[in-house]
């Protein structure tokens, strides 16, 4: 995978089909597509089928795209379109989970589809970011809901580490993730949005 | 421990504002359950097949390769639709020619056809009439100058059939008289078409004449003619 590649240069070179440059856009969107994906259909064969389609129907379009504007919120458009169309062909119908009907009856405000599917493309691609010991350290503490010891005990690291790993995490994810709280979690559910959390590389 | 966890957590004391383990702020708590709750959705941690990424771009570099065919294939196509749409332009003088050929020769056919005769092109109608001794006779000569001579269609209405032991023949003839046989018939069966072949240029015999002959008689001109006229306008 070409690592020096940057966003825009990714975004100029896609068009060509290239399977490095494809794989090297996979790499970096794959599985934010996916989270994109999993977010309207719940199923993980489905969303990668949503996965594959909007790779490819990305890659028709992309001689239409405009390079030098940002590849990530293009393809998190396409990712919805995609998932949006397979959620409406299996006719879905998903239980809300349990945790937001209990927000719902406290009152508080329940993202919609649209809103949870932006902030988890967001959170997803702000975890790509992480190194992969925080990203571990991350899931294990407010995923599994892990305490510090049983992470520790679960991960074989001193307790200590794991807290600092963790409050290292849980800081770079709040500085990757400010924007969304500045635009109160609001995503324009135009067709062609801007801005998102990718700072135009990888996990590093 | 890695020796970045080593130096995070060396850098903070117990009392250090930063450090992990002190009480958060309302504000920084709330912040914190808000992304807490952002990181319990499972979408998040799901991940994509192992081997996706190197089959979609497998199936666009394939879709690549098909849409390089297609369209070279397209581009060959439209080549050759420019170069055949070249030829047909290149062509079109001598097509036109060629079918303005075609529907002379057809109507000379087929006017040879219904009169029995198989003129070469260059035909021209020329009225021929009855003499004295034919007044009722009357033809219609089509000239036509071929390879082989000159081949003089007639078209004869109202002449009687040649009696038997007689004929007619026919002539053309030059300013200073000359006369040239070009054939003989009888008139006693057909539809009245009839075609002679002239070995001189009817430019220089210009006058056709029809003669009625006997048989057994001298070869020359019995002077009975019974058609006359000019085959040049």
């Amino acid at each position: 995978m070409p690592d020096w590649l940057d966003d825009h240069e990714l975004a100029r070179r896609f068009p060509s089909g290239d399977p490095d440059v494809v794989a090297a856009v996979y790499e970096r969107y794959g599985r934010a597509v996916h989270t994109v994906a999993m977010s309207f259909v719940h199923d993980r064969q489905l969303a990668d089928d949503v996965v594959q389609a909007t790779f490819l129907n990305a890659w028709k379009a992309s001689s239409t795209f405009d390079p030098s504007r940002r590849l990530a919120p293009w393809l998190y458009t396409i990712a919805r379109r995609q998932a949006i169309d397979v959620s409406r062909k299996v006719r879905r119908v998903e239980p809300v989970p349990h945790d937001r009907l209990e927000r719902s009856r406290d009152g508080a405000e329940v993202p919609d589809a649209f809103d949870q599917a932006w902030e988890a493309w967001q959170l997803r691609l702000a975890l790509d970011q992480l190194p992969a010991d925080e990203e571990e350290i991350v899931r294990v503490l407010w995923f599994e809901g892990l305490s510090h010891s049983e992470a520790a005990d679960r991960l074989g690291l001193p307790v200590g580490t794991v807290k600092s790993r963790g409050f290292r995490a849980q800081r770079r994810l709040a500085s990757l993730l400010a924007h969304l709280d500045d635009r109160e979690n609001r995503m324009p559910r135009r067709d062609v949005e801007d801005g998102d959390t990718t700072r135009g590389g990888a996990r590093s | 421990m890695s020796e970045d966890d080593r130096q995070f957590d060396d850098r903070f004391d117990p009392d250090d504002p930063d450090h992990p383990d002190r009480a958060p702020a309302p504000d920084e708590l709330a912040a914190m359950e808000v992304l807490a709750r952002r990181l319990r959705d499972p979408a998040l941690w799901s991940s994509p097949a192992p081997g996706l990424g190197t089959s979609i771009a497998g199936a666009i570099d394939e879709q690549r390769t098909r849409d390089d065919v297609a369209a070279e294939l397209e581009r060959l196509d439209r080549q050759s639709q420019r170069a055949r749409a070249a030829r047909r332009r290149r062509l079109r003088p001598l097509l036109a020619a060629a079918a303005a050929v075609i529907v002379v020769t057809a109507g000379v056919v087929a006017v040879g056809q219904l009169r029995g005769g198989d003129e070469p092109p260059g035909a021209r109608g020329l009225d021929i009439d009855g003499t004295e001794l034919a007044p009722e006779a009357s033809a219609t000569a089509t000239v036509n100058t071929g390879g082989n001579g000159v081949a003089i269609l007639l078209d004869i209405e109202g002449l009687e059939p040649a009696p038997e032991g007689s004929f007619y023949q026919g002539w053309v003839r030059n300013a200073e008289g000359d006369l040239v046989t070009i054939g003989t018939f009888h008139m006693r069966e057909g539809d009245g078409r009839v075609t002679l072949w002239s070995g001189v240029d009817v430019a220089d015999y210009p006058t056709l004449t029809v003669t009625l002959q006997e048989e057994g008689a001298r070869a020359d001109s019995s002077g009975q003619t019974v058609l006359r006229g000019h085959l040049t306008d």
